[in-house]
């Protein structure tokens, strides 16, 4: 079968890359093993939180810091598409969410400060509506809901830290908690099967009756972000009407809820703009032969045989096996491309101490590329194709984790390589 | 002021051990550690409960002691051994010679060993490597140090023992060659404070040394640093044993889902040298592969370390010359009235499956001493009682039959306590810790004041199964807090020592799907949790 374009990957920056190729008129195959790790994110779209070697100060200001970030680093992945690319990416986003009816907030500029599910603080740009009334910095009293089943929500904690961040910042208001039952038979659930749960609407309907009966005249509610899998905002819109009040989701753990929506919502994005997407398998080997490229996937039964003009890696770095680390050697598993270091730390000897981030295993692993995501052809060892990109979490450059730039990272260059390869045949 | 008419300082297997010898004969007993139970080197081993025939060619008397003790520690103490077998293997790069003269040794020391042949051992450890020469079965086990540590413990207070963790021996106080009692600081409570006694039992194992000099004395010990790479699966259902002389990597040892290999040998200058390097783990995995085709490609869950202390009686002149190996595993006495210090003996050496020999030889001499003559009965009597029937029922009404039994494993006929705080509390039977099934009511049963998270780990294994502590970290911590087991200071340092504590042992393996791992938990821990975060540095 032959498409103009096979992304492998199906997370934030192959959808996007799917996406783009797709609006530029290409007949786009999306394969993939897994689903990506969008599900393990907060559900919202980070730019940049943190710039290397000052991860103690939360940065605010996106806009001045990203133009430091590409200074300091010029390999970044931001410095290789570029901060218009990444602004225009921004807007793709935004107007393609508000399309489907998951609109986000924020334009990418600054960043808002979400409460996490651990009563820490943590940078963002891009945010979902459910979340966009949860800044640390606005004033007035908060209640956060807890709820006895739900393991990995600790409303007091939440509120007992961020009190004290936030009497530290002077600002005013209180936060405090109170611990509910969802009333669900189960104990211990994950939040997943409580999204589910509230999609029954008499479940919800009780669920929101027990809360109004808690409140106390709180101008401000925050609930655990279980409010439905669906991306609808039905569930929310349906709390926010009934409790008369602002209210706002804080993603706990993981699978997040939110982030199960984001991914989901891309995913029927791009269906429904005719991208075909194939789940649940595996690339077993993919070369050039002459004018264009062989992909040779595992599916059930049998391999099945594709061909492309324009391959897109987006296979995610070590934990979505786009890289794999043996002992020994660091290496990209579906056309073997050299694995570069690119903020220059020796991998064999990760530093004694975990919290110490800067000096964690895999910063900056990954492919190597040109300022057109291309990746830069090597000694001769393989023999390249001019048709492949790279993208997302399988670049070199960045850390994700001690930036908290990762979707950021995804969509700035999933939307550069969609859009680059479409342009450029 | 306390007092008491012994203190026994190390809560290890030895020290416990002791510990439960003296309460049962009725000697009014303290027993001091420095940190945890078992956080030592009773934690840090492959767990073997050994058969003797490691030692049968090298060290004939201690192979006889280890297989009667076996024999005694599998009928007291179900609730730490498990009941398995064990295999020696000979590859055809082993000696031949040597296998011979190890058969006979093993029945000169009434060690029954029975060769089995080549299809039937591959048949039972398919992982073997298929071109192993001989095989023979023998009655190893495997043994959880944690367990039989705090068995003891339990089984001592019961007949009215004390025993203070967290307490660290600043000095022992003598006076006129007579030892008066210890100075110790409560280090929860950063208190110090005086315990007076007639007898002082220093069973400290590798710290023994630095204790003893504490009165004035010199005893002098090898401190023999070993490392061991837990491995993610059951690789073998018996202890598997290299046949060829005990060397480094001829060792793997099954404990519930996970095996133990091991392990290295290098003498060190200090108890709390436990960093284990890229190269040893590498050595280790090496020498694996020889047994274990493909043992580099099994995930490993991490590399420990723990220190063997032995003792030579003149071992000042050897040290540097030999390996730990050639020093005998058997254990002395040292009565430092020799030294001009009454009241102050020293137990040395020795290995963890003969701690109660040990203790009880221990014991007599200083039974003797006092004028108890009560017979010892360590033997007789099981460490923990077993649960019943009945309490087993009562627990499973509330959870699995998987995690019940989980939890009757850990706590025998104490499960009555989880059962009862399920029961006043319904959400409380959550699993905290999914990989080893920790529900909450477990946790909090063990979050008794001051403990610390790696406290409840040894106590519950909980984040000691495949995740290595990524999931329930976060929850168990935050439970606590919810239940007020923890204020706000706690919650930081707990996750952050918990956190590092696992990294430890992580660092040096990071490939394949432990690589993985490490990058699921710092996604969770410093990216969706930000725990790391610069609170007052907000640029706003």
């Amino acid at each position: 079968m032959k498409y103009d374009v096979i992304v492998i990957g199906a997370g934030f920056s192959g959808l996007i890359a799917a996406a783009q190729a797709c609006a530029n008129g290409k007949k786009v195959l999306v394969i993939s093993k897994g689903l990506g790790e969008v599900n393990l994110t907060s559900g919202c779209v980070d730019i940049l939180g943190y710039l290397p070697g000052r991860e103690k100060r939360c940065i605010t200001n996106v806009e001045k810091n990203l133009q430091l970030l590409i200074a300091q680093i010029p390999v970044h992945p931001y410095a290789k598409v570029g901060l218009a690319t990444l602004e225009d990416s921004i807007s793709y986003f935004l107007e393609l969410a508000g399309k489907m009816g998951y609109p986000f907030q924020g334009d990418g500029r600054t960043n808002y400060l979400l409460p996490t599910g651990f009563g820490t603080v943590r940078p963002t740009a891009l945010v979902p509506a459910t979340m966009a009334m949860g800044d640390i910095r606005a004033e007035g009293d908060v209640l956060v809901l807890g709820f006895q089943e739900l393991t990995d929500f600790h409303p007091r904690l939440i509120t007992d830290r961020l009190n004290l961040i936030r009497s530290r910042l002077n600002l005013k208001g209180k936060w405090s908690s109170r611990m509910l039952s969802l009333g669900s038979t189960g104990q211990g659930i994950s939040p997943l099967k409580a999204a589910k749960w509230l999609e029954n609407k008499h479940n919800l309907d009780q669920l929101i009756n027990r809360i109004k009966q808690g409140l106390q005249g709180e101008t401000k509610v925050a609930l655990p972000a279980i409010l439905g899998v669906d991306y609808s905002g039905d569930i929310f819109h349906a709390v926010t009407e009934s409790l008369g009040c602002p209210v706002f989701e804080i993603p706990f753990g993981q699978p997040t809820v939110s982030g199960v929506r984001l991914n989901n919502m891309l995913l029927c994005y791009v269906k429904q703009r005719g991208v075909k997407v194939q789940l649940g398998s595996p690339v077993l080997k993919a070369e050039p032969v002459k004018d264009h490229l062989k992909v040779l996937v595992d599916t059930p039964g049998r391999a099945t045989a594709y061909t492309c003009q324009h391959l897109v890696i987006a296979t995610g770095g070590v934990y979505g096996k786009g890289l794999t680390v043996a002992n020994g050697g660091i290496k990209e598993n579906i056309l073997g491309l050299p694995v570069v270091n690119g903020i220059g730390l020796n991998w064999q000897t990760p530093g004694d101490r975990f919290l110490e981030w800067s000096k964690c295993l895999y910063n900056g692993m990954g492919v190597a590329v040109e300022q057109d995501l291309r990746p830069i052809a090597d000694s001769g060892e393989h023999e390249r194709f001019n048709g492949e990109w790279v993208v997302g979490r399988s670049l070199a450059g960045y850390d994700p984790i001690t930036e908290k730039s990762g979707l950021g990272v995804a969509l700035a260059t999933g939307f550069a390589a969609g859009k680059a390869l479409a342009g450029g045949s | 002021m306390e007092r008491t008419q012994v203190v026994v300082l190390g809560g290890g297997a030895t020290g416990t051990g002791i510990l439960r010898d003296l309460a049962m004969r009725g000697i009014e007993v303290i027993l001091l550690e420095q940190l945890d139970l078992a956080h030592g080197t009773s934690s840090r081993f492959h767990g073997l409960l050994h058969s003797g025939a490691r030692y049968a060619v090298n060290d004939p008397e201690s192979a006889k002691t280890c297989i009667a003790e076996n024999r005694v520690i599998r009928k007291i103490g179900k609730c730490c051994v498990e009941d398995i077998e064990g295999l020696f293997v000979q590859l055809p790069q082993d000696d031949p010679a040597y296998v011979e003269e190890w058969v006979e040794a093993c029945m000169a020391a009434d060690i029954p060993v029975q060769e089995i042949s080549i299809q039937e051992a591959l048949a039972l450890e398919p992982n073997l490597h298929p071109q192993i020469v001989r095989a023979f079965k023998v009655p190893d086990g495997a043994i959880d140090g944690f367990r039989l540590v705090w068995a003891n413990v339990k089984s001592a207070e019961g007949y009215g023992a004390k025993a203070y963790t967290y307490h660290r021996v600043d000095d022992i106080l003598v006076d006129k060659g007579r030892v008066l009692g210890v100075e110790v600081t409560d280090l929860k409570r950063n208190q110090k404070r005086q315990i007076k006694c007639d007898y002082v039992l220093n069973a400290t194992g590798a710290w023994v040394a630095k204790l003893a000099a504490l009165a004035g004395v010199k005893v002098e010990i090898v401190a023999d640093k070993g490392t061991l790479l837990a491995l993610n699966h059951r690789i073998t259902d018996r202890v598997i044993n290299r046949l060829r002389h005990p060397g480094d990597g001829d060792i793997v040892v099954p404990h519930g889902t996970v095996s133990i290999l091991g392990t290295t040998s290098v003498k060190v200058n200090d108890p709390e040298c436990l960093t284990s390097t890229r190269e040893e783990v590498l050595k280790l995995l090496q020498l694996g592969q020889e047994m274990f085709p493909g043992i580099e490609e099994f995930r490993i869950l991490r590399a420990f370390a723990g220190v063997r202390p032995l003792y030579k009686a003149s071992c000042q002149e050897t040290v540097g010359n030999d390996d730990g190996r050639g020093v005998s595993r058997e254990f002395a006495l040292i009565d430092h009235e020799q030294d001009g210090v009454k009241g102050l003996i020293s137990i040395v050496g020795g290995k963890l499956t003969t701690y109660r020999l040990m203790a009880e030889k221990t014991v007599d001499y200083l039974a003797g001493k006092i004028g108890n003559s009560k017979p010892c009965r360590t033997g007789e009597e099981e460490l923990l009682p077993e649960a019943a029937p009945a309490q087993i029922a009562g627990l499973q009404r509330y959870l699995s039959v998987l995690a019940s039994s989980k939890a009757v494993e850990r706590l025998g006929a104490e499960v009555d306590k989880v059962t009862a705080i399920i029961a006043a509390a319904p959400w409380k039977k959550q699993m905290i810790c999914e990989c080893e099934q920790v529900s909450l009511a477990e946790i909090e049963l063990n979050a008794v004041a001051g403990a610390n998270l790696n406290d409840i780990r040894r106590k519950t294994r909980m984040g000691m199964g495949t995740c290595q502590g990524m999931v329930c970290t976060s929850r168990a911590i935050g439970q606590l807090y919810e239940s007020g087991h923890l204020d706000l200071e706690q919650v930081q340092n707990l996750l952050e020592d918990f956190l590092e504590e696992r990294w430890k042992g992580n660092r040096l393996i990071l490939w394949g799907d432990q690589a993985r791992q490490a990058e699921l938990a710092r996604n969770r821990y410093l990216n969706l949790f930000n725990i790391n975060e610069g609170v007052e540095e907000y640029e706003i």
